[in-house]
């Protein structure tokens, strides 16, 4: 008992021999908190290879179809359905048309729509589901049910609602139908994490420092889902390009001949038993390409989480 | 203590939950006042009320009844603009270390969200500074600031925690059980950096605990809690060696001495039954189910806090007949 009721004075808590500031942990260099990611991201080799595999598929999509004289319209009944070779590295389509040339100009399209059609409804959502989580009661209940009963119509009808309103055939159309129709998953999800996160000490913390409710819901809750919904996100990409195919395929998405990955797949399959070069080539560019994303955010999941980080 | 200025007054607060099949009454009428500069421990057994009445304080609970007054002003009235300068002069530090940093945030940043958030410097190199005048105060340094809260031990972490607090440059902070979750070695460490901090800075700390032997260490006062009221205040060698409730001795005696030839001999008041429920609260005095003295009168009125001798207050109806015995 009377050592616990020793006063302690401060030379009980000096560093024993050596300076203050002079432990092994001073040698670290400071980083901010993106170069922290990306010197974590960088130790994730498969991450790593993905990334530039991914980058490689951009040069491509964006310059790829300079590499030869063809252009993606123009139909040649002079070189139908050849094989690859060396004219036509990837063959020519039913209409004699450089795959090559076709297969990077949809890949415009169809990594565009990708990236901002997961992007747009991640962000609408996550804002959404935060202010929903955070303020609970009345506000949750009505920006849930609301979600309940959008959720309720089918999101083809909103597409083809819009589509008749601003024009089908443009990137940009369907860029908006699927971020208004996208968004309502991701804002539930990221809403049950937030009733999860928002009783935790830190996020109490930030309340009694007098922290506003937008600085908790940006600052404290979304960075703290944001690990578990990167792997969602990047999931999410491969099924948006399969969902502009489909778009596409019921003459909603892009319109011929303007191709994209999945009207290539969509062509090619009817035609898969005699040419199957048309069908395997864009099937294995968008394997390539979701696996190469999924990979990239698992990567990034790891990265972001200073918890585990080596 | 008394002719100092009160800079907190509870006024029969009390603070409800709804739950199934009626009111919870965590904290049902507390009255209590905490001076510029002094420390009032708050003890009690878990799920008292003692958590709840710090949150209610921090502006957390909104209470059913009553008033908490800060500077003669009731938080409840405040305007906006109050509410945010509010938040700067009370400050808390949690319980548990492992939960109240933001796990994304290295120790820097959080010791300086309550300085972004009130935007105390625009000056980057200025904030950076205070940062590390900050940790250095608590006895972290420069090392530290870019670090993540998984890399520090508990005791590391509670001083980024109390360094969060003092950013404030706060007049009370209250402390929820912030050594509950130490090992004791560290708790030792915590509470004289907490007096020191103290000594240097003035303010009060309402410092709710259900350790009595750290508690005797920092307060100048002690209140002693039991199902949402208090059932004891004094000075703190007052509870320790003139209390008058029979609950603060129940509490006392459950100290072990670190001696086995007076542990051996020594008397234990060992309570028993159980804690009513708070939903249901009986009738008149709500610790007389467990109460070895208890009688008709007790069991019929709940007895008001009143004033003994120097400032000492006292809820129980037979105060004056009990023996005095010093646990």
């Amino acid at each position: 008992m009377s050592d616990i009721n020793r006063m302690f004075t401060d030379e009980d808590f000096a560093p024993i021999g050596g300076e203050l500031g002079k432990d092994p942990g001073s040698s670290r260099e400071k980083l901010t908190y993106w170069k922290d990611v990306w010197r974590n991201f960088r130790k994730n080799r498969v991450a790593l290879v993905s990334l530039g595999v991914i980058g490689l598929l951009i040069f491509l999509v964006l310059f790829g179809p300079m590499f030869n004289e063809y252009d993606y319209f123009t139909n040649n009944y002079s070189a139908i359905n050849h094989t690859p070779n060396a004219e036509h590295w990837f063959g020519t389509d039913t209409l004699g048309r450089d795959l090559w040339t076709r297969v990077w100009e949809g890949g415009r399209v169809s990594m565009l729509i990708a990236l901002l059609a997961t992007l747009i409804p991640e962000v609408i959502g996550m804002l959404v589901g935060g202010v929903s989580g955070y303020f609970g009661g009345k506000v949750d209940t009505f920006i849930m049910r609301t979600i309940d009963v959008l959720m309720g119509i089918p999101s083809l009808i909103y597409m083809i609602l819009l589509m008749l309103v601003f024009g089908s055939g443009n990137i940009v159309t369907l860029v908006i139908a699927m971020s208004l129709t996208g968004w309502m998953g991701s804002a539930r999800s990221t809403r049950g994490m937030i009733l999860q996160l928002k009783g935790r000490d830190f996020v109490v913390a930030s309340k009694t420092l007098g922290a506003p409710a937008w600085w908790i819901i940006v600052k404290r809750l979304i960075p703290n889902t944001l690990g578990i919904r990167v792997v969602s996100i990047t999931m999410s990409i491969p099924s948006v390009i399969f969902y502009e195919a489909f778009l596409s395929y019921i003459g909603l998405g892009v319109t011929p001949p303007a191709p994209s990955w999945g009207q290539l797949i969509k062509e090619a399959g009817a035609n898969f038993r005699y040419y199957p070069y048309q069908f395997v080539i864009p099937c294995a560019i968008v394997g390539l390409t979701m696996l190469c994303f999924n990979l990239v955010g698992d990567g990034l999941r790891d990265a972001l989480d200073p918890r585990l980080r080596s | 203590m008394s002719e100092k200025k009160a800079l907190l007054e509870l006024k029969n607060v009390k603070t409800f939950f709804k739950v199934k099949g009626g009111m919870l009454k965590a904290v049902n009428g507390v009255d209590l006042t905490i001076h510029e500069g002094e420390t009032v421990g708050l003890v009690g057994e878990s799920g008292c009320g003692k958590s709840t009445l710090g949150k209610t304080i921090m502006r957390l609970y909104k209470p059913q009844e009553g008033q908490v007054l800060f500077d003669g002003q009731d938080i409840w009235q405040y305007k906006r603009r109050d509410v945010f300068n509010y938040t700067r002069q009370v400050q808390m530090i949690f319980q548990d270390p492992y939960a109240s940093l933001d796990p994304l945030s290295v120790i820097g940043d959080s010791a300086a969200e309550g300085m972004d958030i009130h935007h105390l410097f625009t000056d980057k190199k200025q904030r950076e500074s205070e940062i590390l005048r900050l940790l250095n105060q608590v006895g972290l340094n420069e090392s530290h600031v870019d670090r993540y809260p998984h890399e520090f031990s508990g005791g590391q972490r509670q001083r980024v925690g109390i360094a969060r607090a003092l950013a404030m440059n706060p007049r009370l902070i209250v402390c929820d059980e912030p050594i509950s979750a130490l090992d004791v070695s560290i708790q030792a460490q915590v509470v004289n950096l907490l007096k020191k901090l103290q000594r240097e800075r003035g303010m009060a700390y309402l410092f709710i605990t259900h350790d009595l032997s750290m508690v005797r260490q920092i307060s100048d006062r002690i209140a002693v809690m039991y199902l949402g009221n208090i059932v004891e205040i004094a000075n703190s060698e007052d509870i320790y060696l003139h209390n008058r409730h029979p609950y603060t001795r129940a509490l006392l005696s459950a100290i072990p001495i670190a001696d086995p030839t007076v542990e051996k001999q020594r008397k234990r008041m060992v309570l028993g039954g159980d804690v009513p429920s708070p939903v249901n609260l009986p009738k008149g005095c709500s610790f007389a189910s467990r109460c070895p003295y208890a009688t008709e009168a007790c069991r019929q009125s709940a007895p008001a806090l009143r004033p003994m001798e120097d400032g000492h207050l006292v809820a129980c109806h037979r105060a004056e007949e009990l023996p005095e015995e010093a646990y």
